[in-house]
C-alpha cells in the first residue's frame, strides 16, 4: 500500500538575491564617500580637516605631476614638428639625452605622486606629527628616528630650513639616493647637492635658492625603487 | 519508530547545473533525506557540456570548453567529486581531477598589424598562488578596491613593460655607432619618430605612476571625496590618451598595449564616475550599457574598444554576431566577469580538459550519484510542466504535474547504462548504445537522434503527479525549452514571459580536425594556445593535442584542432521546419571549408597547397586516404542548434528579467542553469554549478549562500 503523502513547499528563502553591496563585507560601519569636495569646518585644534589635507596635497601633488609630463611631451612634440618641417634643431641636440631625461623625469615625478601619497596616507595621513614631521634649522643638526634606526641630517643653508623626510621601513636596508628635488612652484631650479651618506642625510641649499618648497623620492641606487620621500621647506 | 518520509526531487535536465544540484541534495550530510531522481533527453548527461566517443574513440564535443581559474565552485565541487569516486590510478588513466584537468597559461588573440595583416599574439599568464577549488577558510570576499588595485599593478606593469622595450630600442638606435649626418633624411626622422614614441610613451610610465597614486587612494577610497579622485584618474587618463594614442600609430606592439591600458583606465574612471564601489547594486548598477558604450562613455577610444583584446573577450562570450557587436554585452556583468578572470584565477587564467567535457565531468559525476542512490531516466524528453493554483493561498501555484514523451524503452525494464569504454576510461558515447532498447535495431535503421528538437521519436508517454512521483522539481533545462515545456506558467506568470522575452540565447557553430602533422611542422611555432578574435566563421581556435593521447587512435594523428563561433541567425530560414537542422548543418559544413580552405593559412601556413587547404593533412578514422575536400566529410562539424544547445548571452538591459533559483513563486520548483539569475549572470560552466548550488538551495537550505564562492560579490 502507498504511503499518504502531503505536499512539501519549499523552505522560505532568507533571501532571493546578492549582496553586491560589499562595504559590508570589509567594513562593518564603512565610511560613506563624500558627494563633494565641498570644505568642511575647521577641527577644533585648528587643523585643516584630514579629508581637505589628504584631497589638497594629492591634488597639489598630481598637479605638478601634469605640468612637468606635460612640458616634456610637449617639448618632444615640437622637436618632432621642426623635423617633420624640415627644420633640424641647433648644435648639441641629442636625441637619446631627452629621451632619458623623459623617461627619468616622469617616472621620478610618478613615483613622487605615488610615494608622497602612500607617506600621506599611511599611519592616519594627515594627522599632525606627519605635518610638522622632522624638522632642523639652518646649519643645524638635528635627529630623527626612522624605523627604530636613528638618522642624523644635517643642513647647510642661509635661511629657515625645514626638513621632512619619510622612509619606509624597507629603506634601512638600501643604499638612498636622491637625484633632486623640485620645487612645487616650478619655476625654482632643483636642489641638486643632497646626498646620504650611510644613515646621515647631508642637503646644501646655495644661497641664491629662491624660498619654496621643494620634494622629491628617495631611492635605493641599487635598484631605483622608491624608499621615501623628503622634502625640504625653505624661508628667507 | 516513525519512518522518516524521503523527499522525492524530480530534476530534469543533466546539464551542469542540474547535475550540480543532484550533487549538492544528496550529500551524506542530507543522511538520504532526498530521494533523487534525474530525467534526461537522450542517452547522455551534459547539456551544452555533453561529449560523445566517435570513431577511434575521438572526443567529439558540442564546441570547445575551457575552464577558467576562477570557476571556484565548478572545480570545487568536481574535486569534491573525484575526492569521493576515488579511482585507482593503476587503473585508470584519468583518476584524479588534475589527470583531467591541465593549466593552459598563454591566451592568445589575433590582432590586425598597421598593415592590414593579422598578427597572432599569445600571452602566457603567470602562475597564480592555490589551485581553483581551494577551500578558503571563512569564505572568499570580493571588492571593487581590490579589482581597482590589481589594475594599477596591471597599468604599470603594461608600460613598464613598454618603457623597457622603449630604452632598449632608443638606446640601440643611438648606439649604432654611425653619425646622424650619414643618414638620410627620412633615416633620422624615422629614427626619431621611433625614438619619439618610445620616450613619450614612456612618460605614460610616469602618468601611470601618477595612477598609483590613486592605487594609495583606493586603498583608502571612502576618506577621499569622490569628485577629488575622479579629477585624479581623469585628468591621467586625458593627459595619456591626447597625447599617446595618436603617437602609437605604426608600432603595432606599443599600440597593443596601449589599447589594453587605455581600456583599464576607462574601467577605472568608469568604476568611480559611477560610483561603483559602493553601489547596492554593485556591477549590476551599469547593466543596461552595452559594454563598449560604456567604455566609451568613461573615455575609452573608438580603437581600443574594436582591439583584439576586447574581441577576444567578446568571443568568449559569443557576444560578436557577424555584422558586429549584437546583442553585445551587458557592461556590468562583462566587467565582472573580466576581473574575474584577470585576477581572482587560481593556478592558471585557463585550465584545459585532457578529455571530452563529459568524460572528465559528467561520467564521473554520473558514477558518484548512481553510488549515492539518484536514479536516472534517460530518453525522458519533457513535454508539459502542469500547475495547479493553491485554493488556500490566492495568486499561489505550484507544479502538479510534468508530463513525458518516453524517447524508448530499455529492454527488460532496467536502468539504461550509459557509458562505453575507451581505453580504460568511463567515456560516453556519440551515440545511444541501441543493443539497450527495445527496438533498438529499427530506432538505429531510422538514425533516430534523440536530442534534436525535430525528433519525434515515441515510445510512451509518462505523467509524473505531484506528492506521488515527487515533491520538489528542479527545472534545469535550457531556457529554449521553456516556451515549449512551460506554456502553463508563461500564461499566468508576466515575469517568466518576460525573463523568456529578453534573455536571449544564440545558436553555435564548432567544428574539429584531426591532422596528419603536429602544429609546429604546419608552421604555429606558438604554445597550445586557446585564439580568439580571429575571422568570422571561426573566430576562436583551441590547439588541443593534449587530448590526443586519450582518443583511441591506432596511429595517432600529429595534431587536433578545435574552431568555434556563434552562428548567427537566418532569418530566411524557418526553424520550425523539419530540414532546419540539416540546413544549418550544412552551413556549418560549408563555413569550415572555407575557413580552413581561405582562413587557416594564417595559423598554420604549412597547411595550405596550390591556395587552398592541404585535405590530404586530415586523418581519416576509417584509415582511407582521400586528398581531396571529402576528406572533410570524416571530420566533425556541429550547429549546435537545440534548445538546449543555445548559448545564453549576458545582452545589455536584459539581466534583470532573469529570475531567481531563490525565487519562490512556485513553492515547490526551483530552477537551475546559466540562464537564471545566478549571481554571475553569463553562459559558462561556473555560472551553471553557482546556479545548481542556489537550486539545492532553494529546497534543502544548503549550501549556505555564503558558501557559493562570488555569489555576493559587487
Amino acid at each position: 500500500m502507498s504511503e499518504k503523502r502531503t505536499r512539501q513547499r519549499r523552505p522560505t528563502p532568507a533571501r532571493t538575491s546578492p549582496i553586491r553591496d560589499f562595504s559590508t563585507v570589509l567594513h562593518p560601519e564603512p565610511a560613506k564617500p563624500t558627494a563633494s569636495a565641498e570644505p568642511q569646518p575647521e577641527q577644533a585644534n585648528g587643523q585643516q580637516p584630514r579629508s581637505d589635507f589628504l584631497s589638497d596635497t594629492v591634488a597639489q601633488g598630481a598637479r605638478l605631476g601634469y605640468a612637468v609630463i606635460q612640458e616634456q611631451i610637449r617639448q618632444g612634440q615640437l622637436i618632432a614638428q621642426q623635423w617633420t618641417q624640415g627644420k633640424r634643431p641647433g648644435n648639441g641636440f641629442d636625441v637619446s639625452a631627452l629621451l632619458q631625461r623623459t623617461m627619468h623625469l616622469s617616472t621620478d615625478l610618478g613615483a613622487l605622486l605615488f610615494d608622497v601619497t602612500s607617506a600621506i596616507t599611511k599611519n592616519g595621513a594627515g594627522d599632525a606629527r606627519r605635518a610638522d614631521g622632522a624638522s632642523t634649522t639652518s646649519a643645524g643638526v638635528g635627529a630623527q628616528s626612522v624605523a627604530n634606526v636613528r638618522m642624523s641630517v644635517e643642513i647647510e643653508a642661509r635661511g629657515h630650513t625645514k626638513v621632512m623626510l619619510d622612509l619606509s621601513a624597507s629603506a634601512i636596508e638600501g643604499h638612498l639616493h636622491v637625484p633632486a628635488l623640485y620645487s612645487l612652484a616650478g619655476d625654482s631650479p632643483p636642489l641638486t647637492r643632497i646626498a646620504f651618506e650611510g644613515l646621515a642625510l647631508r642637503v646644501q641649499i646655495p644661497d641664491e635658492q629662491p624660498a619654496g618648497t621643494y620634494s622629491g623620492v628617495v631611492v635605493d641606487r641599487r635598484t631605483n625603487e622608491p624608499r621615501g620621500t623628503l622634502s625640504v621647506q625653505l624661508t628667507r | 519508530m516513525p519512518r522518516r518520509k524521503r523527499t522525492k526531487v524530480a530534476i530534469i535536465g543533466g546539464g551542469c547545473a542540474a547535475i550540480t544540484a543532484a550533487f549538492e541534495l544528496t550529500r551524506p550530510q542530507h543522511a538520504g533525506r532526498y530521494d533523487v531522481t534525474v530525467y534526461q533527453l537522450g542517452w547522455r548527461l551534459g547539456g551544452k557540456g555533453a561529449s560523445g566517443r566517435g570513431p577511434a574513440g575521438r572526443i567529439e564535443e558540442h564546441g570547445l570548453h575551457v575552464w577558467m581559474g576562477f570557476y571556484e565552485n565548478a572545480f570545487r565541487l568536481v574535486r569534491e567529486c573525484y575526492d569521493e569516486l576515488n579511482r585507482d590510478p593503476e587503473r585508470f588513466p584519468i583518476a584524479h581531477w588534475r589527470d583531467a584537468f591541465e593549466p593552459e597559461p598563454h591566451v592568445g588573440v589575433a590582432d590586425r598589424g598597421a598593415n592590414g595583416q593579422w598578427v597572432f599574439r599569445t600571452a602566457e599568464f603567470p602562475p597564480a598562488e592555490g589551485l581553483p577549488g581551494d577551500h578558503v577558510p571563512g569564505g572568499r570576499s570580493f571588492t571593487v578596491t581590490e579589482y581597482l588595485l590589481h589594475a594599477v599593478v596591471l597599468l604599470r606593469t603594461l608600460v613598464l613593460d613598454v618603457q623597457t622595450r622603449g630604452v632598449t630600442e632608443a638606446t640601440a638606435a643611438s648606439s649604432a655607432g654611425d653619425d646622424a649626418t650619414n643618414l638620410s633624411r627620412n633615416e633620422i626622422i624615422e629614427r626619431i619618430r621611433t625614438g619619439f614614441r618610445y620616450g613619450v610613451l614612456a612618460t605614460a610610465a610616469g602618468l601611470t605612476s601618477a595612477v598609483g597614486v590613486l592605487g594609495v587612494v583606493f586603498r583608502s577610497l571612502s576618506t577621499f571625496p569622490q569628485n577629488v579622485v575622479l579629477d585624479l584618474l581623469e585628468r591621467i587618463a586625458a593627459t595619456a590618451r591626447e597625447q599617446l594614442e595618436t603617437l602609437v600609430v605604426g608600432d603595432d606592439e606599443i599600440r597593443y598595449k596601449w589599447e589594453i591600458i587605455d581600456l583599464v583606465i576607462a574601467i577605472m574612471v568608469g568604476i568611480v564616475k559611477e560610483g561603483l564601489v559602493y553601489h547596492p547594486k554593485g556591477f549590476d548598477a551599469i547593466n543596461d550599457y552595452e559594454c563598449l558604450e560604456w567604455l566609451r562613455m568613461n573615455g575609452a577610444s573608438e580603437k581600443s574598444t574594436k582591439s583584439a583584446f576586447v574581441r577576444g573577450l567578446y568571443d568568449l562570450a559569443f557576444a560578436y554576431g557577424p555584422d558586429g557587436p549584437r546583442p553585445g554585452l551587458a557592461a556590468g556583468q562583462a566587467i565582472r566577469g573580466s576581473l574575474r578572470m584577470l585576477f581572482t584565477y587560481k593556478g592558471a587564467m585557463f585550465w584545459k580538459m585532457r578529455v571530452g567535457m563529459g568524460d572528465a565531468v559528467f561520467a564521473p559525476f554520473y558514477e558518484v550519484l548512481k553510488r549515492r542512490g539518484v536514479k536516472f531516466e534517460f530518453f525522458h524528453r519533457l513535454e508539459n510542466v502542469g500547475i495547479a493554483e493553491d485554493n488556500d493561498a490566492p495568486a499561489s501555484a505550484h507544479v502538479d504535474r510534468l508530463d513525458f514523451v518516453v524517447q524508448a524503452k530499455i529492454k527488460g525494464g532496467g536502468e539504461y547504462d550509459p557509458l562505453v569504454d575507451i581505453a580504460g576510461l568511463p567515456s560516453w558515447p556519440s551515440k545511444p548504445d541501441f543493443a539497450q532498447l527495445q527496438n533498438g535495431a529499427k530506432l538505429a535503421r531510422e538514425g533516430r537522434d534523440f536530442e534534436s528538437d525535430w525528433d519525434s521519436t515515441c515510445a510512451t508517454k509518462k505523467t509524473l503527479k505531484v506528492e506521488r512521483d515527487f515533491d520538489f522539481v528542479v527545472l534545469g533545462i535550457g531556457i529554449g525549452a521553456i516556451p515549449r515545456t512551460c506554456a502553463e506558467i508563461l500564461q499566468r506568470d508576466e515575469r517568466w514571459r518576460a525573463m523568456v522575452e529578453h534573455v536571449k540565447t544564440v545558436e553555435t557553430q564548432a567544428f574539429q580536425v584531426w591532422l596528419a602533422e603536429p602544429m609546429e611542422k604546419l608552421g604555429w611555432g606558438g604554445p597550445p594556445v586557446t585564439l580568439s578574435g580571429y575571422v568570422h566563421p571561426f573566430n576562436t581556435w583551441a590547439d588541443m593535442r593534449q587530448t590526443l593521447p586519450m582518443e583511441g587512435w591506432p596511429v595517432r594523428p600529429g595534431g587536433v584542432a578545435y574552431f568555434c563561433n556563434a552562428l548567427a541567425d537566418d532569418p530566411s530560414l524557418d526553424r520550425q521546419h523539419a530540414d532546419y537542422a540539416k540546413k544549418r548543418s550544412a552551413e556549418v559544413k560549408s563555413n569550415a571549408i572555407r575557413f580552413l580552405n581561405e582562413d587557416v593559412s594564417r595559423l598554420w601556413p604549412g597547411a595550405e597547397a596550390n591556395g587552398g587547404f592541404r585535405w590530404g593533412l586530415l586523418v581519416n578514422a576509417d584509415a582511407g586516404k582521400v586528398t581531396g575536400v571529402e576528406a572533410f566529410d570524416s571530420q566533425l562539424w556541429k550547429a549546435n542548434v537545440n534548445s538546449s544547445d543555445r548559448y545564453v548571452l549576458a545582452a545589455p538591459g536584459s539581466l534583470q528579467y532573469r529570475i531567481s533559483p531563490l525565487d519562490a513563486t512556485y513553492d515547490n520548483l526551483t530552477i537551475a542553469g546559466d540562464w537564471t539569475d545566478c549571481g554571475f549572470n553569463e553562459g559558462c560552466a561556473e555560472a551553471a554549478v553557482m546556479s545548481g548550488r542556489l537550486a539545492a538551495h532553494a529546497l534543502s537550505a544548503s549550501p549556505p549562500l555564503e558558501d557559493i564562492v562570488g555569489y555576493d560579490h559587487p
